[in-house]
């Protein structure tokens, strides 16, 4: 069991089927916004796909143990009294308006250990207008979903079994029609048409969704596995293709810094904004060594290492750097892929 | 735009590092006291290390506490119990100890971070009585901050009945109570469910209503 093969065209189609839809000649084109099947090479992290946080002893990893589809899926580990929770977080082109799918599997070892998956926009995972629209968790050892700000509970969970579950989310109504599949049962588990959504908000826009354990209670001994996260919808859109990994636009392009007033310190030094920007100005310009001489005397004068060490990362890229640049990148957004090893020394410590 | 290193589950961490700077806790000098490890821990402000030391780490806290007679280093104790997070009896029991203190600093800190090592009916009742009957506006405020954000380690069951007399509040005849429970209620469930603290009678007592009828609800699905 839990060692199933199923295509991503096949598991679309049932999804589509299990859903109340309007069907026909005119139905609207599908755009998919994110696809992560976590297979072969493992997707790099970035500011377009998503996020790794393993700041304890908990754990998001890609494994073999357990997969719905292809050779692999996420592992979420989470450990209790760490102080910590660890978290995969995706992101996707920000909808705020139309109806958005989104598909995924999970898989539990214990039903009764807290897990929390959200979908939620730019004003976080918090119940609030833009903040979390989808919310499934578990109560009792069963799945439930938080509703109208209450958590409802659906149907039982058999550990070790895969859950397929689908969402429409309509962002206008604020509200989601909900499947849920179990492996080895013909019939839906769980469907439910026109749900308000978790903070019972018209118009609640979405950008992101999150697998973690707990929500800070730092309780949750969970260890559950994630497979085919797809989002998509219904409207056309035209999305830029990814330029680098992870990422649809070049860090220094997403993060510019403002052309700074104080372009000197008292002794007489650039600044770290003056520094940054510069760094800019050259890496738009193409001039790598230029950029990053200026990115790295930002950082010596104390610059904002995270924005810093992406900007770095870009231009390993655009020096066929690879390596150098997945781990610069990795040193914010993570890794999902221990086995690609340890991050060759990029001669760039800053304490993270 | 991109936000980098925003993590929005860990807001409420963030505002008690922020709220520590506001309170002023300074550092000071640990040498020569007694379990001065930690003490100088807490002077520095290192959560972190305390953290890496395990839930273990709140028995000692706690005993700390308890043995500690100034009010500005038990506050300093509070904000790691509330920066911790853990559910801990002991450091709930200290702190109860505290819940009248004339010191302002630790009063607040402990209303704040009772919540955040605890789940009793007991803080809950005691930050009711304190916004409802309490005679310093601060406290009150406080009380009603620590009921919005603070309850972490409630059970569904105990959630229904704290929100249950937040509801209540909003039939108030003091405006400002009706106004801070529709705050918590919009904190808690990110909904306003119509109700205006000062509206006519008749539309809070319709949105009231729709309140309890929402209230039910949860209730069913216990």
């Amino acid at each position: 069991m839990a060692r199933r093969v199923q295509v991503a065209a096949l598991a679309l189609a049932a999804a589509l089927a299990a859903a109340p839809r309007a069907g026909g000649a005119d139905e609207p084109a599908f755009t998919t916004l994110a696809d992560h099947r976590f297979d072969a090479e493992a997707a790099p992290t970035g500011p377009d796909t998503f996020r790794v946080f393993e700041a304890a002893r908990g754990r998001v990893e890609v494994t073999e143990a357990f997969r719905w589809s292809g050779n692999r899926s996420v592992e979420i580990r989470d450990v209790a009294g760490d102080g910590d929770f660890p978290e995969l977080q995706g992101y996707f082109p920000q909808r705020t308006e139309g109806t958005l799918w989104i598909h995924f599997a999970l898989l539990f070892t214990d039903p009764d250990e807290r897990f929390n998956v959200a979908l939620a926009g730019p004003a976080g995972f918090r119940l609030a207008a833009d903040g979390i629209a989808f919310w499934l968790t578990n109560r009792d050892g069963r799945l439930a979903h938080v509703s109208d700000g209450i958590p409802k509970k659906l149907g039982p969970i058999v550990p070790f079994t895969w859950y397929l579950v689908d969402v429409w989310y309509d962002v206008d109504a604020g509200r989601y029609d909900l499947a849920v599949r179990e492996e080895g049962r013909s019939e839906t588990l769980v469907a439910l048409a026109g749900q308000p959504n978790a903070a019972a908000r018209a118009g609640s826009s979405v950008d992101k969704f999150s697998f973690i354990g707990d929500t800070g209670e730092d309780l949750s001994q969970v260890v559950y596995y994630v497979d085919d996260v797809v989002l998509g919808t219904e409207r056309p859109i035209d999305l830029a293709p990814f330029v680098a990994p992870g990422r649809r636009r070049l860090f220094f392009d997403t993060l510019p810094a403002a052309e700074p007033e104080v372009r000197f310190d008292a002794t007489g030094r650039p600044t770290a904004a003056w520094s940054e920007w510069d760094g800019d100005r050259a890496a738009r310009d193409g001039a790598l060594a230029a950029a990053e001489a200026s990115y790295r005397r930002a950082l010596a004068s104390g610059g904002d290492p995270a924005r810093l060490l992406l900007k770095l990362a870009d231009l390993r890229f655009l020096a066929g750097d690879l390596e150098g640049e997945r781990a610069l990148r990795e040193r914010i957004f993570g890794s999902l892929d221990r086995r690609s090893g340890p991050p060759p020394d990029v001669d760039v410590d800053v304490g993270l | 735009m991109l936000a980098i290193g925003h993590r929005p589950h860990r807001c409420a961490v963030a505002l008690a590092a922020a709220l520590l700077a506001l309170l002023g806790v300074g550092a000071g000098a640990a040498e020569g006291r007694p379990d001065s490890e930690l003490w100088a821990l807490l002077d520095a402000r290192g959560y972190q290390a305390l953290r890496e030391r395990g839930p273990a780490v709140l028995d000692e806290l706690a005993d700390l506490y308890r043995a500690t007679p100034e009010p500005d280093e038990r506050l300093k104790i509070a904000n790691a119990f509330y920066v911790l997070g853990w559910k801990s009896e002991a450091a709930r029991e200290a702190m109860l100890a505290d819940t009248g203190t004339r010191h302002r600093d630790l009063r607040v800190q402990v209303q704040w971070a009772l919540g955040r090592v605890s789940d009793d009916d007991r803080v809950v009742d005691y930050l009711f009585e304190t916004l409802i009957r309490g005679d310093d506006l601060l406290f009150r405020d406080k009380a009603a901050c620590a009921l919005a954000s603070d309850q972490i380690h409630l059970s569904d069951a105990q959630r229904v009945r704290l929100l249950s007399r937040v509801i209540d509040l909003l039939e108030s005849p003091e405006p400002w109570l009706r106004w801070t429970a529709m705050r918590v209620l919009e904190t808690q469930t990110g909904q306003r469910k119509g109700f205006l603290p000062k509206a006519p009678p008749a539309e809070r007592a319709a949105a009231v209503a729709r309140w309890r009828a929402w209230l039910d609800e949860y209730r069913s699905q216990l």
